[in-house]
């Protein structure tokens, strides 16, 4: 049962507080994921409010078809994306890099409660991003595969092929550092 | 990091905005628009009114207009191009031929010896018509008709011949 359609279905017929709901519980999801593009959590935040921002703009876009949670993260990555190629062009001033290891560790310690969950987040960082990206969707936001391929544009075949890839690559990594991957 | 009210608040905030923006991106389309689409509508309106303005009068192109009338005898030999006289001459010329009205006789006559006046009709399209006035009597050589003028027609010609340059 998607939860989060039901409470956009509650918000699109007038009640605000559904919103929160939804916000509650994909929000920091979301900025998570998208940081694992972007590798600057106050960009990650920044799309991510607009994402959401989009929910209520363009209220019909989002036709129910996949899970709320899906569409989120599709229209998240394709902001991330957007982001990343306009970064090209713009320069920035970035914070000083301990003010950012230390934003990125309380939204680590935001997402992945579980300390396990947060040293193979670590070895994640080291993959491919379509890797990270595959495994993020699939063990962190427990997506099903075919959600998880909505979101990344792919088919189910490969991001089935991405996961025995990323496995693999994190089994390697983790044992470097005492840490099998079971 | 922003809390989560803060998060939600910004995600209103810009909202707002963005439907703003949107809304006054939209007046400025119509804006732009309505005064195109009148432009439009009164040229479509006028338009056939102006090109039946530059369509030039049927009788200064039509192929079977007069736009000449060569005249000779009387006061000797010219040539009538002036668009009235034309008018006047062709519009003569052809009801008296015509016209049975005024005592004008169809009978087939044979041509007076005494040629008065030879009228050429030249058209546009290199057509003439030629008629040959001797005092009462008219003929249209084209048509190969001979009328009986009265005193009165035979005058007016006689005086729209002879006043024409």
């Amino acid at each position: 049962m998607d939860t989060g359609a039901d409470s956009y279905r509650r918000f699109l017929d007038g009640e605000e507080s559904a919103f929160e709901d939804i916000m509650r519980e994909l929000f920091h999801g979301l900025v998570f994921f998208i940081n694992g593009f972007v590798h600057d959590v106050h960009a990650a935040e920044d799309i991510a409010i607009d994402t959401f921002s989009d929910l209520v703009v363009h209220r019909h876009r989002y036709n129910f078809k996949v899970s709320l949670k899906t569409y989120l993260y599709m229209v998240g990555r394709s902001r991330a994306l957007e982001h990343l190629r306009r970064r090209k062009v713009i320069a920035f001033t970035a914070l000083s890099e301990a003010e950012e290891l230390a934003e990125e560790a309380a939204l680590e310690e935001l997402v992945l409660a579980d300390e396990r969950k947060r040293r193979v987040n670590a070895a994640l960082a080291r993959l491919p991003e379509d890797m990270r990206g595959a495994v993020q969707l699939i063990y962190w936001e427990e997506m099903t595969y075919a959600e998880a391929a909505k979101v990344m544009g792919k088919n189910r075949k490969q991001v089935d092929n991405l996961l025995y890839r990323a496995k693999k690559e994190l089994c390697v990594l983790l044992r470097e550092e005492g840490e099998p991957l079971q | 990091m922003r809390t989560m009210e803060e998060c939600r608040a910004e995600v209103f905030r810009r909202s707002e905005d963005r439907i703003r923006r949107r809304r006054q991106r939209r007046k400025r389309i119509l804006a732009a628009c309505i005064p195109l689409a009148l432009c439009l509508t009164v040229l479509a309106a006028e338009l056939p009114n102006m090109s039946a303005k530059r369509e030039p009068p049927i009788n200064e192109t039509s192929g079977s207009a007069v736009c000449r009338i060569e005249v000779s005898g009387g006061s000797g030999q010219r040539s009538i191009t002036d668009g009235q006289t034309l008018e006047e001459l062709t519009e003569m010329l052809e009801g008296l031929t015509m016209s049975d009205a005024d005592g004008s006789d169809y009978a087939q006559l044979p041509p007076a010896v005494d040629d008065a006046y030879t009228i050429t009709m030249v058209t546009h399209a290199g057509q003439a018509a030629v008629y040959r006035l001797a005092s009462d009597r008219l003929t249209d050589e084209t048509a190969g008709k001979t009328v009986c003028l009265t005193e009165k027609q035979a005058q007016e010609l006689l005086a729209l011949l002879e006043s024409a340059q």
